[in-house]
């Protein structure tokens, strides 16, 4: 178990879910192995989130401040947020469908609660990304309502 | 800095000087010259007077606030308020106006001492055939009402003792230009504009006087006033053409200016009260063309002989727009539309909550009810005024289109569709602009950001 660890927290016990397979040697294979290409794979979770959060702060305040219509107040900050979010959530299910093989019927479930998760990151790394944008004294068009001080 | 004197000869030498100084707020180059205005009219009590001089005196203060900087002065601004203005008490450090004793108020009859005429001296007789009993009775604190043949008199003494000149004389430098703006068909201006030029160019004292660079503007009849039977008033537009005639015919052969320039209609489209005491007209086309003249003047070569100049429009219309205006009139087009659009946004900024600027260089509810903001504010808002007198008078100068809430930003100038769709493209322009302020950091807020909304608008109206 490595990075999966980071999303622990809103996954099942991985012990108490292989635990309910305990009498089906077959299904117990197919959830340890399931288990093994989660975390795997959670290493591309990760940079999901990442390139999201990232990404898309930076858009905000160097491309889509460029753009008429008042695109610096909060809301649009906000806006975008969520956008951030939503893009993670989306990246990582579709990653996750592609690259988590197991015929596991709760595949899909676990994949959406990582992709839950992910959006949650990826707003997490938006939000970062932002205050230090904010307090950097590169020029943006947007509103630095996250910057220290006056 | 090289100066312009700018004598102001009667009411329409103030009203021309109004839109000189709403154009150089808008921006309109004078080729580096400095503007010093000196109001030439009898008729101190006159509220246009009093509007003038404050006017001048708020756009001062405004230069004096967008140039100040922390630790030194600034340049002059590169768009709104690129002129500087200075009074003649402000070259001479004093605190008082220099024209203040220019009234009169006695009448023109006492002027002349004739009570202690004898009935039967020939003098009397002479004054009798020169002058009415109205002329004579005349007070001359509300100036010479159409009468030139007062104010010759008159005015030569006011000019010969006057403070105003000899302030005039010591500050008046080599490289200096001096030009006389007056109307030829009142009493004032006409009669005020010959004496002067005369004494500039007869100042063979102070050579530097003499030998300036001479410009003028002599307003031909462009309004007509209420039949003076009905209001009571001793002027009577009927005669305009007539004194126009007149003294176009004596102007032919004495006065002798680099550059004279004649701004007038064909016709007195625009009808105003007769009260000469009041004189409330509002702003005309041809103030405005006349206030050009100065700006035209300025950006020109010392003549080989005296040029007359005048100026045309492209179509006879009512409202003019660029189209009717024609292409000569672009600049000034451009400019007053920058500054209107400078006036809306005015309007916006106060209220615009999470604009960028009020974190990165602090345009922020303090700034908006500072003083220099508020006078700014206030000057703008003055421009508009004018503008709209401007557009609704007959004929009117109109290239604006009203824009109502909600309505695009695009169709604000008649027949040119500008890029800028609402007030967001040009608040996006003044954000982009301010990142270039590290270059200059003066810390003058007010600075700031004139020079991002000018920079901002003229993104948009450079296609003008």
């Amino acid at each position: 178990m490595g990075m999966l660890e980071l999303y622990k927290w809103g996954l099942p016990n991985q012990g108490a879910h292989l635990n309910r397979y305990q009498d089906n040697e077959q299904l117990y294979n197919m959830a340890r192995s399931f288990w093994a290409s989660l975390d795997s794979a959670a290493i591309y979770f990760m940079l999901v989130f990442i390139i999201a959060g990232l990404s898309l702060a930076c858009f905000y305040y160097y491309g889509y401040n460029k753009w008429p219509g008042r695109k610096y107040k909060i809301w649009h900050w906000v806006m975008w947020l969520l956008i951030t979010s939503g893009v993670a959530f989306l990246a990582t299910f579709i990653l996750g469908n592609l690259i988590v093989s197991s015929n596991l019927q709760e595949k899909v479930g676990f994949l959406v609660r990582l992709s839950l998760i992910n959006g949650i990151y990826g707003m997490f790394v938006y939000f970062i990304a932002s205050l230090v944008i904010c307090n950097l004294p590169v020029p943006t068009n947007a509103f630095r309502f996250l910057k220290f001080g006056k | 800095m090289a100066k312009v004197f700018v004598f102001c000869v009667g009411g329409t030498g103030i009203r021309v000087m109004k839109s000189v100084i709403m154009l150089a707020a808008s921006g309109m180059k004078t080729n580096g010259y400095d503007i010093v205005p000196i109001i030439i009219d009898p008729h101190v009590d006159l509220e246009e007077n009093t509007i003038l001089t404050t006017m001048v005196g708020d756009y001062i203060k405004i230069y004096k606030n967008a140039t100040s900087g922390a630790a030194q002065q600034i340049d002059a601004p590169n768009g709104f308020f690129n002129t500087k203005i200075l009074r003649l008490e402000d070259l001479d450090n004093q605190q008082n106006p220099m024209g203040a004793n220019m009234a009169e108020k006695k009448s023109f009859g006492q002027y002349l001492n004739i009570g202690s005429l004898a009935n039967d001296d020939v003098n009397n007789y002479l004054i009798q055939t020169l002058y009415s009993k109205e002329n004579l009775c005349n007070s001359l604190s509300v100036g010479f009402k159409g009468n030139p043949n007062v104010g010759t008199v008159v005015l030569n003494e006011m000019i010969s003792g006057a403070d105003w000149y000899d302030s005039f004389q010591r500050h008046c430098e080599k490289g200096d230009r001096v030009f006389i703006i007056s109307s030829i068909f009142g009493g004032t201006g006409a009669s005020g504009y010959p004496l002067l030029e005369k004494k500039i160019k007869e100042d063979e004292a102070h050579p530097q006087i003499s030998n300036a660079v001479l410009g003028a503007v002599t307003v031909l009849p462009y309004y007509s006033l209420d039949d003076p039977t009905t209001s009571g008033s001793d002027i009577d537009s009927a005669n305009f053409y007539t004194k126009t005639k007149a003294a176009l015919s004596y102007y032919e052969k004495s006065v002798k200016s680099d550059y004279l320039y004649y701004a007038g209609e064909q016709s007195l489209r625009a009808n105003y009260k007769n009260n000469e005491k009041e004189q409330k007209d509002t702003a005309h086309f041809v103030e405005l063309v006349a206030a050009s003249a100065l700006f035209d003047f300025l950006n020109r070569p010392r003549p080989d002989s005296c040029q007359a100049m005048t100026r045309a429009i492209r179509e006879n219309a009512d409202a003019l727009d660029l189209s009717t205006l024609g292409d000569g009139y672009k600049t000034i087009v451009k400019n007053v539309t920058n500054m209107m659009i400078f006036d809306l946004l005015l309007n916006i900024l106060p209220d615009e909550r999470q604009f960028p600027l009020q974190k990165t260089i602090r345009l922020d509810k303090e700034f908006y009810q500072d003083q220099p903001f508020q006078s700014l504010d206030a000057f703008v808002k003055q421009f508009h005024n004018w503008y709209v007198e401007l557009s609704e008078n007959n004929r009117g100068f109109a290239p604006l289109n009203r824009i109502s809430k909600g309505e695009k930003l695009t169709s604000i100038l008649k027949g040119i569709s500008l890029k800028a769709k609402d007030e967001s493209y040009y608040l996006l322009k003044m954000i982009e602009a301010s990142h270039e302020a590290s270059k200059n950091e003066h810390g003058n807020k007010l600075r700031y950001m004139l020079d991002f909304a000018y920079e901002g608008i003229t993104d948009y109206t450079d296609q003008i």
